[in-house]
């Protein structure tokens, strides 16, 4: 028992072996990573890294435990807690690593001292260890073995932290592996230290050894303090260290090499290698050069040096020749002697004329100079120009010898040569009074651009008009108006238009009985201020031997002779001349009882067909009752009752007979009646008459009527009563020898002075009164008679007596609303009367249902009450309106009187295209983006409900006729029933004037052909007999030439313009045709917007004399012209109707002189 | 050693007994017993291996106490109250650490097993695993600490220095170092080690290493280690210290509150009782600068307030 009481003594305090707490930290950092094992203790390890080679073994919790032992190990290392600690501190004893061993567990490392002591845990060092054992129940310390068997935990310690936490090794558990980890070691751990640490760096006794020297070695022993000793002398060395090498010299800067091996040993010498090319000190030299001669040396590398340069060398190789310049671009030339030296140059030959790069000057003009250079041939370049500064600095002054502003200038040296150059250059020529281009004119050139300021006297013209067409002998009226574009004041008389002094000829249209003098067509007939508008007007004649074209210019001129020059004052005619009508004029005119003027009796002149006594169709083929003739009959009757009688001139008779039997042919109608009547008449003349008409006071009379008339003669009987023509007129028997007599209103011409009285026999004067056309003059109405709507747009009116009373009065379109003038039948009307209406209800509206935007009216008794209703054709998007005439020119509407059409509605026509005796309506309409299909529109009366129109059911033209202006309804063909034209201010389909025939099968567009092609916009279209042929002609108004397209009489028409109408190129609007002068023969007056309105006077065959000098001067936009006996004298007045900013004004027809 | 007036001071209030005792102080919130239910946490009692508890802690914005349950591979949720509301479940049982993100998502600590930090939505489970070695940290073993900071996730090494692991996505980041813990307004960093037994120093730093202040808490008692070191939002800093008494042995968990400048502002001390179970995170600092601990008894776990004056 004792022996194993000191066998376990023995055993319980022998000592593990000695280490060092870095041993300890190695070992425990080597068991890092293999897995808890409970029960367990190995592992593999290289130095202090663990090695996995053997396994890491895997540690896996049983389901649901709280810990190992509660789990299950695979493979054969590991360790738990305590087999950890065991194995890094190798107790009891040194044993393998890899070899499983679990010595202790934590209750040994807390009670047991076997082979640790217990120390303070705040003592704790690198490789101590800390356990813990948990009371076998409960909480708290252990106080003895006994109650500490729940288990516990120990860790090796490896340093501390910061903040008094613990860096510990241990094997923490099952799924944690054996790990390093920073955790905090409270106070249940206990402190424990392995025995038999050393503390120092070394394990006393323990010898370490390593090489020193040349292969020789040292060593050292670890003391017992565990520190080690010095290192002992280095033994065994060898004749030179490992890897050394040396060298020596040899050959030429060679080198012989030999290496120590690894036993500290020479080897033996190489080779000489890294020989020079030479021997060190050693020098050569060679020749060079010229003559010369260069060295090396070897240097102390056994390398040779570079070349000296060439020493003591000549100037030239023996024998060689050289070239050089010599002189003016010369050359010479040398040798090389022997000795390398040059010989002397030869002569200098080939020089040039001059030396290059030379530069001389020499004058040239009068102030210039010029240069030349020699050049690098040695041979003088060209010339330079010839320059010079400008005299005086560039301000010498001199006359330059131009004109107007360019008259000073400075003197100038261009190109050696003294030249004035003027101040101001000479400009293109302005309108200024200024010769601005210097050419000692001023404005010529008919300059169009102002300078700052025009010239007192400038003129532009603004308007023209003149024939196009004249025939040999005719008389023809010019006009032209200039506006005052200068800053003078033009005086009456102040200006002449004369010809153009571009020639001394006298003009081919001069007429003595207009001109002022053979060059001064006209003069200014009033004073013009700036800015206003004049006009001169005279009339030229056209000779007598056509010449095709005669053309003369015109310009404005001082009484002085100085012409205006600018931007426009002058004009220029080209007329064509063509033939006029050959002899029978002159025996007419003897056979008439009175001389006529050629240029007036234009309707007897040029057609013996046409009576001045009716403008109705001439009487039909046949033995008709034609004016007079019935007269005629009875006188021949008479004369053979007569001549049987008197048996005497029965052979006269005889040989009459055939001539007044082939004279019958008058009795149908035959131009040889006239002759036939006059022969008779001479026959007569033999036989006193029973009565007779002498003369006839006064024998010209006007057309408007009321003169009275003394008729003188004999054999006049109570009951006798006067005809004129085929008029009979009030009179009054004064005795036998006179009758007076009151005319009415005629048309221009001469008629007969029949005495119509019981016996058989009725006395005359043949052409016994000539009833003249008016001499038409105009004067504008005061604005207490017509309203001037200065601040309104005047667009369209209507007259007729639409309250009633006899007298006409007007509706007009003012500001999109219609407005009613009441007239007195003197000229004067009252606008917007209030109409009469219950006193209790208050007077009605005048129009019903305003405002209508009114286009156009028509007038028409729709309902059939006797009084003129209206129709009204309204803007886009608003239905046109018809309206009921209640007789007191109060205007209702209907519902259902007409469709609702919403076009944009333009002019009207009216007429009845169905012959039905009621009244329809066509209507234009203007183009209109929401109305793609706008087109004209043609209404019918309804026959079984009169006062409301439909739709023509059978008008459906082909082709749109959209930006519509005018329409007008007329029977082109002569058919008897009226057909259509429409205008239009754009082509559509190529046309602007559109015709739609009526015909049995239905409206049809008329062939290709029938209407001539137009150019410019289509506003107004009037269809009437202009020519006088029976048929309807159109006059078209455009916004640029007007038309006159004549019919052929089967609906084809031609343009027939430049001969029948004057130049007029204004903007035109609207036209009127109306016989102004009471000739029988529509007149014309054109409405142009911002331009003289036109009065044309038609001289029965469709060709136009310009009478507008006879209309007040004025440029107005004028809408409408409309015709009317305002002031109930017989004779037609005019209203234009303008738009806003300018006066719409009642022009009253008056005699010259201003009368009524 | 020379002290200011401030420090003399701080440490007439640490010796004091005006100082209120713990007892008077922390009102016990919440106790969960050992075991398996749903209110239960639980705990490994192995041989021969270290004991674990519940590891770590947090109350959220809502009033929610979540406990890392990683012996029963959850995350435990109770109301205020302490009514268990749910648990959020966890792929292993080797988490040490946990904090949550602005966002409401969790991080978890792996730092000895798998060595990575788990992202974890309530609903959508784990949805990010990243790893935890890698530059300036070498063995996870050694992260000391977390913190979620407004720029990302911070690791504290050793109680040394701490290391951006996650950027402002939540992403890994290029990793940045500061010494110590990084402080709330940032670049600065808070500093503290043992200077003694009895004393401790710690400092606000700029991002420049220089003192924005210093100060030197000394405690009659041996300080055995200096459990957690953080500064509020508002600038102030909140130190707690567990002590041991030489003479009786009695150990207490102490907490000092600073002013933003580094002056002693409150203290006050609860007692501490040693388990055997491992304890990772013993307090969580309110933004009020009150204080949450967490401890274990035979009983079970319990988490108190503990409010300083």
């Amino acid at each position: 028992m004792a022996l194993l009481a000191l066998l376990m003594a023995t055993q319980a305090f022998a000592a593990p072996p000695s280490s060092t707490r870095d041993q300890l930290i190695c070992r425990a950092k080597s068991g890092l990573g293999f897995s808890y094992w409970w029960g367990g203790g190995a592992w593999c390890a290289t130095g202090c890294s663990p090695d996995y080679g053997c396994g890491k073994g895997n540690c896996v919790p049983n389901a649901g435990s709280s810990g190992c032992p509660k789990c299950s190990h695979s493979g054969s290392t590991g360790a738990d807690c305590s087999g950890y600690v065991a194995r890094v501190w190798n107790v009891p004893s040194e044993k393998a690593l890899k070899t499983n061993y679990h010595p202790y567990s934590t209750y040994q490392f807390y009670w047991d001292k076997s082979h640790w002591d217990h120390i303070d845990k705040s003592a704790a060092k690198k490789g101590d260890a800390l356990t813990y054992r948990k009371l076998t129940s409960g909480g708290g310390d252990c106080a003895n073995s006994s109650s500490c068997d729940g288990g516990g935990h120990i860790v090796i310690y490896e340093s501390g932290d910061p903040y008094g936490y613990s860096h510990v090794n241990h094997a923490k558990g099952c799924l944690p592996d054996i790990l390093y980890e920073n955790k905090y070691i409270d106070s249940k751990y206990r402190a424990r230290r392995r025995h038999n640490l050393v503390e120092g760096e070394c394990t006393p006794g323990k010898s370490q050894s390593q090489a020193c020297g040349n292969c020789g070695s040292q060593s050292r022993t670890c003391s017992g303090s565990g520190q080690w000793g010095g290192w002992s002398g280095c033994a065994g060395q060898g004749a030179c260290s490992g890897g050394q090498k040396e060298n020596q010299a040899c050959g030429n800067c060679g080198v012989i090499t030999r290496t120590c091996n690894g036993s500290c040993q020479w080897g033996g010498w190489s080779g000489c290698s890294g020989e020079g090319v030479c021997v060190a000190g050693t020098a050569e030299s060679i020749p060079c050069g010229n003559c010369g001669h260069q060295t090396r040396a070897c240097n102390g590398s056994c390398q040779w040096s570079a070349w000296s340069g060439c020493q003591d060398g000549g100037e030239c190789v023996p024998g060689a020749q050289e070239t050089g310049e010599c002189g003016n671009c010369g050359t010479h030339s040398r040798s090389c002697g022997g000795s390398c030296q040059w010989d002397a140059w030869s002569s200098c030959d080939g020089e040039g004329e001059c030396f290059a790069g030379v530069e001389v000057v020499e004058p040239c003009g009068d102030c210039g100079t010029r240069f030349r250079q020699c050049a690098g041939g040695c041979s003088w370049g060209t010339w330079s120009g010839c320059t010079g500064p400008d005299p005086g600095g560039g301000i010498a002054s001199c006359e330059t010898g131009l004109f107007g502003l360019c008259t000073e200038g400075y003197q100038r040296c261009a190109d050696g040569w003294l030249w004035c150059e003027s101040l101001v250059p000479p400009l293109p020529e302005l309108c200024d009074g200024i010769d601005n281009d210097c050419d000692g004119v001023a404005d010529n050139g008919l300059p169009e651009s102002f300078g700052e300021a025009p010239p007192e006297l400038a003129a532009e013209l603004v308007d023209l008009s003149f024939p196009q067409v004249m025939v040999a002998g005719e008389r023809g009226t010019v006009w032209a108006e200039f506006r005052n574009v200068g800053t003078g004041r033009w005086l009456k008389r102040g200006l002449w238009l004369r010809l153009a002094h571009d020639g001394t000829a006298a003009s081919p249209l001069y007429d003595a009985s207009s001109w002022a003098a053979w060059d001064v067509a006209a003069v200014l007939p009033a004073e013009v201020g700036p800015g206003e508008i004049g006009r001169f007007s005279f009339e030229i004649l056209a000779p007598r031997e056509p010449t095709g074209t005669a053309a003369t210019s015109f310009v404005l001129a001082s009484p002085a002779g100085e012409e205006l020059k600018c931007p426009a004052p002058g004009l220029h005619l080209k007329i064509l001349l063509l033939p006029g009508v050959e002899s029978g004029v002159t025996e007419l005119s003897a056979l008439s009882t009175g001389e006529w003027d050629v240029g007036e009796a234009d309707a007897v002149v040029f057609d013996r067909k046409r009576s001045p006594l009716t403008m109705e169709e001439p009487a039909a083929a046949g033995c008709g009752v034609a004016e007079g003739r019935v007269s005629a009959l009875l006188v021949l009757a008479a004369l053979l009752v007569l001549l049987t009688v008197l048996r005497m001139r029965s052979m006269v008779l005889l040989l009459l007979l055939p001539v007044l039997l082939s004279g019958c042919g008058w009795l149908f109608g035959d131009d040889r009646g006239f002759e036939a009547v006059d022969v008779v008449a001479d026959i007569v003349e033999e036989l006193p008459p029973p009565a007779a008409v002498e003369a006839v006071e006064p024998s010209s009379i006007g057309p408007l009527g009321g003169a009275v008339l003394q008729v003188s003669g004999y054999g006049f009987v109570p009951e006798a009563v006067l005809r004129l023509g085929d008029v009979l007129i009030p009179t009054t028997y004064l005795s036998e020898f006179q009758l007076e007599g009151l005319a009415p209103p005629l048309l221009a011409g001469r008629y007969h002075v029949w005495v119509v009285q019981p016996g058989g026999y009725w006395p005359s004067l043949f052409w016994g009164l000539e009833v003249l056309p008016l001499e038409l003059s105009f004067v504008q109405a005061s604005e207490l008679s017509f309203p001037s709507f200065l601040a309104g747009n005047a667009t369209v009116g209507a007259a007729a007596d639409f309250d009633s009373d006899g007298r006409l009065d007007l509706i007009l379109a003012v500001d999109g609303e219609l407005h009613f003038l009441a007239g007195d039948g003197n000229g004067n009307f009252t606008l917007d009367p209030v109409p009469e209406g219950d006193s209790e209800a208050g007077p009605p509206p005048r129009f019903d249902g305003q405002p209508y935007e009114p286009r156009d009216l028509g007038i028409a008794d729709f309902d059939g009450n006797g009084t003129p209703d209206l129709f009204v054709s309204t803007g886009p998007d608003m239905p046109y309106r018809l309206l009921f005439n209640d007789g007191n020119a109060v205007f209702k509407e209907v519902p259902g009187s007409l469709p609702m059409d919403m076009d944009d509605g333009q002019g009207i026509a009216l007429g009845d295209v169905n012959g039905d005796g009621l009244p329809d309506v066509a209507v234009a309409n203007g183009a209109n983006d929401s109305h793609s299909a706008a087109r004209t529109r043609l209404y019918v009366s309804n026959v079984e409900s009169p006062g409301v129109l439909v739709a023509a059911p059978d008008f459906d033209p082909p082709e749109k006729a959209s930006s519509g202006t005018a329409v007008a309804l007329v029977d082109v063909e002569g058919d008897g029933d009226l057909d259509l034209v429409t205008a239009a201010r754009e082509a559509q389909y190529g046309q602007k004037l559109y015709l739609y025939v009526n015909t049995p099968d239905g409206w049809l567009q008329a062939p290709a052909g029938a209407i001539p092609p137009i150019s410019d916009g289509a506003w107004d279209v009037v269809a009437a007999d202009f020519d006088g042929d029976k048929d309807r002609d159109l006059f078209v108004v455009t916004d640029g030439q007007d038309l006159l397209l004549r019919n052929d009489g089967d609906g084809y028409f031609f343009n027939d313009s430049t001969a029948s109408l004057p130049v007029d190129m204004s903007d035109g609007r609207r036209a009127l045709a109306s016989d102004l002068d009471g000739d029988g023969f529509l007149d014309l007056v054109v409405a142009n917007l911002g331009q003289q309105n036109r009065l044309y006077r038609n001289d029965g065959k469709g060709h136009f004399l310009d009478l507008t000098p006879e209309l007040p001067m004025a440029q107005d936009q004028t809408n409408f012209v409309g015709d009317l006996d305002a002031d109930g004298d017989g004779d037609l007045d005019l209203v234009f109707l303008n738009g806003a900013g300018t006066v719409s004004t009642l022009l009253l027809s008056v005699r010259p002189g201003g009368t009524l | 050693m020379s002290m200011r007036g401030s420090n003399w001071l701080a440490l007439l209030l640490l010796l004091s007994a005006g100082v209120a005792h713990a007892e008077d102080l922390a009102d016990q919130k919440w106790a969960f017993p050992w075991g398996d239910g749903a209110r239960a946490l639980g705990r490994l009692d192995p041989n021969e291996s270290d004991a674990e508890g519940p590891a770590s802690f947090l109350v959220n914005e809502l009033g929610e106490t979540l406990v890392l349950d990683q012996v029963g591979s959850r995350i435990a949720r109770f109301d205020k109250r302490g009514h268990f509301i749910d648990s959020i479940a966890l792929p292993g049982t080797s988490y040490m650490e946990m904090d949550q993100l602005p966002n409401g998502r969790l991080l978890l600590l792996d730092r000895l097993v798998k060595r990575t930090i788990l992202l974890v939505d309530e609903l959508l489970g784990v949805v990010e695993e990243y790893p935890v070695e890698g530059e300036l940290i070498d063995d996870s073993g050694a992260v000391t600490a977390m913190f979620v900071r407004d720029d990302g996730l911070w690791l504290e090494v050793s109680h040394t220095y701490s290391v951006r692991v996650l950027g402002l996505d939540w992403l890994p980041c290029a990793r940045v170092l500061v010494p110590g813990r990084p402080a709330r307004a940032g670049p600065a960093s808070l500093v503290a080690r043992l200077a003694s037994p009895h004393a401790l120093h710690i400092a606000l730093q700029d991002g420049m290493g220089r003192a924005t202040w210093s100060q030197e808490l000394v405690y009659a008692d041996s300080i055995e280690r200096i459990v957690w070191v953080e500064d509020l939002v508002d600038g102030r800093t909140v130190v707690v210290v567990h002590t041991r008494n030489e003479s009786t042995g009695k150990e207490y968990l102490r907490a000092t509150r600073l002013t933003a400048s580094g002056k002693v502002e409150a203290a006050g001390e609860v007692p501490y009782v040693v388990a055997i179970w491992y304890l990772q995170r013993d307090v969580r600092i309110r933004r009020d600068g009150s204080l949450l601990r967490m401890w274990y008894d035979d009983s079970g776990v319990h988490i108190d307030d503990w409010r300083l004056p």
